[in-house]
């Protein structure tokens, strides 16, 4: 899944601006960047008692010191090019961190997996 | 020619029955939805939490109407003031946010435990289960 989007968001720009991304961490300098990591997974389908298919939900943290609105609409945009579903109601409210002056908005997607994928 | 039916006794009285204990039966429904996110997230929050003053701050409310859409709720969620060892204060809303969203900083690791704590299964399981102890079986399929 990791690789998927790697993939997905290689070369990630925004405005012609590069965006970092990273899984888990970031710990590299500059902004903007967006991490990701899976937050959550369910079952969807189960036949014969064993799981058919089932969703994994992913969050893509953006941080950015500036407006960061083109960054959450272009990575909309582009996951939900690829397969992933939005969540609103797993996404967070706009957040700003006092002591950093990073903006901070978390973005779940899901995506609907089986063990073959 | 005429037709005449009449509704035996014991309906009516068991339509009149649902008709009083609506409020009743969707409060406890709501609460036993809350009950179960709430036994989710003692289960799924991070140690961090788990070991701290935050724990006196997850609460369940009563159950309550709104006016403005006649809802019947319960909430389940920190209220209150996280009281750290020196004594100082934070809104335990925020300390949960923080836990949930993570930040920037290295000493904040994301643990998101409020949302997946929310199964949709789960919580209609314990819905469904309520509105039947509440209306004696009445609105069992």
């Amino acid at each position: 899944m990791n690789k998927l989007i790697e993939t997905i968001l290689a070369n990630f720009t925004v405005d012609e601006n590069p965006v970092a991304v990273a899984y888990m961490y970031y710990q590299g300098h500059g902004e903007p960047y967006v991490v990701y990591m899976q937050q959550d997974a369910d079952g969807s389908l189960t036949a014969d008692d064993e799981l058919q298919g089932y969703v994994d939900y992913y969050d893509f943290d953006v941080y950015a010191k500036g407006n960061y609105h083109a960054i959450v609409n272009e990575l909309k945009r582009i996951l939900q090019a690829n397969g992933f579903v939005w969540q609103p109601s797993r996404s967070s409210m706009d957040m700003f961190e006092v002591d950093t002056g990073y903006y901070h908005k978390t973005l779940n997607f899901a995506y609907l997996r089986s063990e073959d994928n | 020619m005429g037709f005449k039916l009449e509704l035996p006794t014991e309906i009516m009285k068991d339509i009149e029955s649902l008709y009083k204990n609506t409020d009743d039966i969707m409060g406890a429904m709501t609460r036993a939805g809350a009950e179960v996110v709430q036994n989710n997230i003692q289960a799924n929050i991070p140690e961090g939490i788990r070991s701290s003053k935050m724990m006196n701050c997850l609460k369940v409310t009563k159950t309550y109407r709104t006016p403005s859409d006649d809802g019947i709720n319960t909430k389940v969620g920190f209220y209150g003031y996280f009281e750290n060892e020196d004594g100082g204060k934070t809104p335990a809303p925020l300390v949960a946010n923080v836990f949930e969203y993570g930040r920037s900083t290295e000493p904040f690791p994301k643990h998101p435990f409020m949302r997946k704590s929310f199964k949709r299964q789960e919580i209609e399981a314990a819905m469904l289960k309520a509105q039947s102890e509440a209306s004696g079986g009445l609105l069992d399929e």
